[in-house]
């Protein structure tokens, strides 16, 4: 494969506007067959989106698969993408309602394997922490966040652990602002119900600083 | 402002996303008389806080970039649906070709079974001697011009003398 040297590559940590002249630029390039263009759009955002995935998944070979798939999805639609809009809401879009069909999938299967025969190990009540196993806060904190209906914990992760602003969301998840706005609060007081009742109120590392 | 109000607009508070001064300004005056939303904040930040303590803030890189397999998926895509395109011919032709066929072979058919078609006569032009169609006895035209002397043959026949058969032929058969 030859070296991309066409277009200067650098990586975006966000998805704001200071790309956007330039992702459209790669995008249109890419829609006249230069593959080059869209390799270029591809390194430039490939780390952030398996990042992201890598939040609904837990498994960064998994994650790095579901990238691809985004990448590949995307090219095949480019003649969809709105070049009045920018790039990396449209790519983040694809990406993570592929990973939330993925996840949907994977449910089914679980529930289904309910009813087979095979040995099937039930999770333990999240509502009560697990005395048998020492899961440390990362585990501890996902397994609350599994408790969050999928809407609000998608705005979570892109908003309070990701740092993805409101406008951003609404533009990856095709919803209102206004929307996002109440997803993200009910998000939030869902995990602080679900967090005090596993947890009790004790175990808080708050810091106590004022807004 | 109620506490229900209160609670929506603290859950965006904690993460910075309460952008309406205004709100801003009457949430803080209902958290100074309301101990119940208070605790409520207490439990937010510390959830909050707890959230942020699991993002390491490591940026994680890809083990290799997924451009090669990318690239290679596109081309393999692209060859598959060129190749599609064509196979959609294939059966399209074959089916044509079929068909035409058929339609060819009925037609002969139906030609080779018209009574116009299977009748044969014997004789030179609008003379004929005898004739017959197809599974039907052959019939002689004994008051037609001498045909007992004359070489028998097809009607649309050269003068092919190996064609040449005797009418009485026909009238012992």
């Amino acid at each position: 494969m030859k070296p991309m040297t066409k277009h200067k590559t650098h990586t975006p940590e966000t998805l704001d506007s200071s790309t956007g002249a330039s992702d459209a630029r790669l995008v249109e390039d890419a829609r006249k067959g230069d593959r080059e263009a869209f390799g270029e759009l591809v390194v430039r955002y490939e780390r952030r989106l398996i990042r992201v995935l890598l939040r609904f998944v837990n498994n960064q070979e998994l994650a790095e698969d579901l990238a691809q798939e985004t990448f590949m999805r995307s090219y095949q639609r480019l003649d969809q993408f709105d070049p009045s809009r920018r790039f990396g809401p449209w790519l983040f879009r694809i990406g993570v309602n592929l990973t939330l069909d993925y996840l949907r999938k994977q449910k089914r299967r679980g529930f289904w394997s309910l009813f087979s025969e095979s040995n099937y190990d039930r999770a333990p009540d999240p509502a009560v922490a697990d005395p048998r196993t020492d899961l440390d806060l990362k585990q501890e904190v996902q397994a609350v966040l599994d408790q969050i209906p999928e809407k609000y914990r998608t705005v979570l992760y892109l908003r309070d652990l990701e740092n993805f602003s409101t406008s951003e969301i609404a533009a990856i998840t095709n919803r209102k602002e206004a929307t996002i706005r109440w997803r993200l609060a009910e998000a939030r007081s869902r995990f602080q119900k679900l967090w005090v009742k596993r947890h009790g109120e004790d175990y808080s590392t708050a810091s106590t600083e004022e807004h | 402002m109620n506490c229900k109000q209160a609670q929506i607009d603290l859950a965006l508070w904690v993460g910075k996303d309460l952008e309406d001064k205004g709100r801003r300004i009457e949430l803080k005056r209902h958290l100074a008389v309301c101990p119940q939303c208070r605790d409520s904040h207490k439990q937010l930040r510390g959830a909050m806080s707890v959230l942020h303590q699991t993002d390491d803030g490591k940026i994680i890189a890809p083990s290799k970039s997924v451009w090669p397999s990318v690239s290679a998926g596109i081309a393999y895509h692209e060859e598959s649906h060129r190749l599609n395109r064509f196979n959609g011919w294939v059966p399209a032709m074959a089916v044509t070709a079929a068909c035409l066929t058929l339609l060819l072979f009925s037609y002969q058919r139906t030609s080779f079974n018209s009574p116009a078609a299977a009748q044969v006569h014997f004789g030179y032009g609008s003379d004929p001697a005898a004739s017959y169609s197809l599974n039907t006895q052959p019939s002689f035209h004994e008051d037609a011009s001498p045909l007992a002397t004359r070489p028998l043959g097809l009607d649309h026949s050269s003068d092919d003398e190996g064609r040449k058969i005797h009418a009485s032929m026909w009238k012992n058969w």
